[in-house]
């Protein structure tokens, strides 16, 4: 107690300075945290008072693991983590590697390349959703029904074989432009005698590449996959606003399918509930929480195995 | 695909006459530099087109009449523009209403998240107070937590707090949000404070300063570019914000922000198209204008943010 006290008194103002934080963090962050894991063992409606809730042990839990429309949910997320992997930032790369090449006008390439990352999502999405109707009038399909590559205009959006890809495609669009900065800003780490020891030695520009610019960027490369997973696993707004989760539920993440028992946002996601099941809900929340937890570590624990490994 | 192209460029040479290989080695390469380059430009023109056409097409649709915009196609030609659906979806939307909103929460967070996260971090780089090391901790792990999994809990904490359900609802999502920003920011911001030398706050002390006030006269004054940052980020976060404002301002029509208020209209209104676009137009713009002016800091803040925070 006297040494509490002593520690107060000398330490106080930095005590008071980090309270904000910590009162935010403990009602916003520790609290729900718990939170969450009690109500998912609970049968409660999220209207009546949770203290009259029954307590139901793991059965949401059970429910969970056996709803299959969950595992379509945690397979779209995880796909749809994949695409973002394996083809924006391929993509990224090539432009960042680009741009890097001695290009004139690189500040007006990248404002523009950037563009779509400053804009809200959920307003694209809304623009998009015109743009990839069947409509008369709406541009996608009018491209591809001019090249003759289809006859009649498709429902991209509204069609249970193309909604997925549709939305993967248009969050590429809209995310690229970072990783590209990303890579690009990796890239200006490559100290320029490396490059003038090169050019010395006649090393051709894929020598370059693959034996300067790739190991310089290799631990950052690793933080963007991160936080492209981070990103992709939690992914919500383009879904909500571009399908709602359907056709049935082939466009719908684990995001969404918490999202479809709460009554947030007036409900209105393909199969939401008329009667919200929060106890579900919460369940859901841990459990997509356990799952994002998992495939970060899991990413992780590759790297440092690869690091290791090129060590 | 970069390998492929990169090989063009060092062609083997295999002629009897090095003279002429010479030669005709550097035509080629004058020639191949040219494809090259040509290359490389194409590329970046076709991604650039590709970033900008989808918002100059939405722009045109704004401008088009209800009958018009459906013979539109890819074409960004209007024949005969009209501003009338912006009128028409100012007073639908309230958009000096819903603006008000959006300008509220989001200078509230950054000045609220600002003000903690610096205050916080501050204390953690000069400080070694007994549990200090606990903060850390929380910290680290919670950065691991998606925002997305305490959603449902932290509704039911706010209407706990009797915060939604009316305009409060508002402060709801400014506290949660501010919550939300306070790991990265406070990270970010530990990191520069710890640029400062020691030296610094000690002839500070000296002079008679204050801990608080060398963090104010001192300390805060140094870290001016990390609160750039934050400022951007901050900005283009919560403007954007859909999930978090869709939870607390869905039900609240005098208290939505633009991107609510858009989408509440889009569910509404559902083929209004050229409506909708010119409210898109209206809630895209700040951000877009913001950014061009200060497109180099918002990269590198983001850059710095992401990958040295």
């Amino acid at each position: 107690m006297a040494q509490m006290s002593t520690a107060w008194k000398k330490h106080r103002a930095a005590y008071l300075m980090c309270l904000p934080t910590i009162v935010l963090f403990l009602v916003y962050m520790l609290f729900p945290i718990g939170y969450v894991i009690y109500t998912s063992m609970l049968s409660w409606d999220g209207i009546n008072s949770v203290l009259e809730a029954d307590f139901i042990w793991l059965d949401n839990y059970v429910r969970l693991m056996q709803d299959e429309f969950w595992w379509t949910a945690v397979s779209n997320t995880l796909l749809y983590a994949f695409l973002k992997l394996v083809i924006e930032l391929p993509l990224a790369l090539i432009l960042a590697v680009t741009l890097n090449s001695g290009i004139r006008g690189v500040t007006i390439f990248r404002t523009i390349g950037f563009m779509p990352v400053v804009t809200s999502i959920a307003v694209v999405s809304l623009a998009f959703t015109f743009f990839f109707s069947p409509l008369p009038g709406a541009a996608f399909n009018e491209v591809l029904v001019n090249l003759g590559i289809i006859d009649k205009p498709i429902a991209f959006l509204g069609d249970r074989n193309t909604a997925f890809w549709t939305v993967s495609g248009i969050a590429v669009w809209h995310d690229l432009g970072i990783n590209m900065v990303f890579f690009l800003a990796a890239l200006q780490t490559v100290p320029r005698d490396l490059y003038d020891a090169a050019l010395v030695d006649g090393a051709s520009a894929r020598d370059r590449f693959l034996h300067i610019e790739v190991p310089v960027i290799r631990p950052m490369t690793a933080i963007i996959i991160t936080l492209s997973l981070a990103g992709s696993l939690k992914v919500f707004d383009y879904f909500a606003v571009m399908t709602g989760g359907g056709p049935g539920f082939s466009t719908t993440t684990m995001v969404l399918y918490m999202f479809r028992y709460t009554s947030f946002g007036g409900g209105g996601l393909a199969g939401a509930t008329t009667t919200p099941q929060v106890g579900y809900g919460s369940a859901v929340a841990v459990g997509l929480g356990l799952i994002i937890f998992a495939v970060v570590l899991l990413q992780q624990w590759v790297n440092r195995w690869q690091d290791r490994r090129a060590a | 695909m970069i390998g492929d192209r990169f090989q063009v460029a060092s062609p083997q040479v295999e002629v009897d006459d090095f003279e002429v290989a010479r030669e005709s080695d550097r035509t080629r390469r004058v020639v191949i530099g040219g494809v090259w380059t040509t290359l490389r430009y194409g590329l970046l023109l076709v991604y650039m087109f590709i970033c900008i056409y989808p918002f100059l097409w939405m722009f045109a649709t704004s401008l088009r009449d209800q009958r018009s915009v459906f013979m539109a196609g890819t074409s960004l030609i209007v024949s005969n523009p009209s501003w009338e659906n912006y009128t028409e979806i100012w007073n639908a939307m309230n958009v000096p209403r819903a603006a008000f909103n959006t300008a509220l929460v989001t200078a509230v967070v950054m000045a609220l998240t600002i003000l903690t996260t610096s205050m916080t971090a501050y204390a953690l780089a000069r400080s070694d107070f007994p549990g200090r090391g606990a903060i850390m901790f929380a910290l680290l792990t919670t950065l691991l937590i998606p925002g997305e999994m305490l959603i449902i809990p932290t509704f039911y904490v706010n209407r706990s707090l009797h915060l939604v359900g009316d305009g409060k609802a508002l402060l709801a999502v400014i506290l949660v949000m501010t919550t939300g920003a306070q790991v990265f920011n406070i990270f970010l911001m530990l990191s520069h404070f710890r640029t400062i030398p020691r030296d610094l706050y000690d002839s500070a002390e000296l002079d008679g300063e204050s801990y608080f006030g060398i963090y104010r006269n001192v300390a805060f004054p140094l870290i001016r570019p990390a609160v750039a940052t934050v400022v951007l980020l901050t900005f283009m976060g919560v403007w954007n914000a859909y999930m978090i404002p869709l939870v607390y301002l869905t039900p609240l029509p005098d208290f939505q922000t633009l991107t609510i208020a858009l989408i509440q209209y889009s569910k509404q209104f559902q083929t209004l198209y050229h409506i909708m676009a010119a409210g898109a137009v209206i809630t895209l713009v700040p951000v877009m204008v913001v950014f061009v002016f200060l497109q180099r800091y918002f990269i590198s803040g983001l850059t710095e943010g992401s990958l040295k925070g």
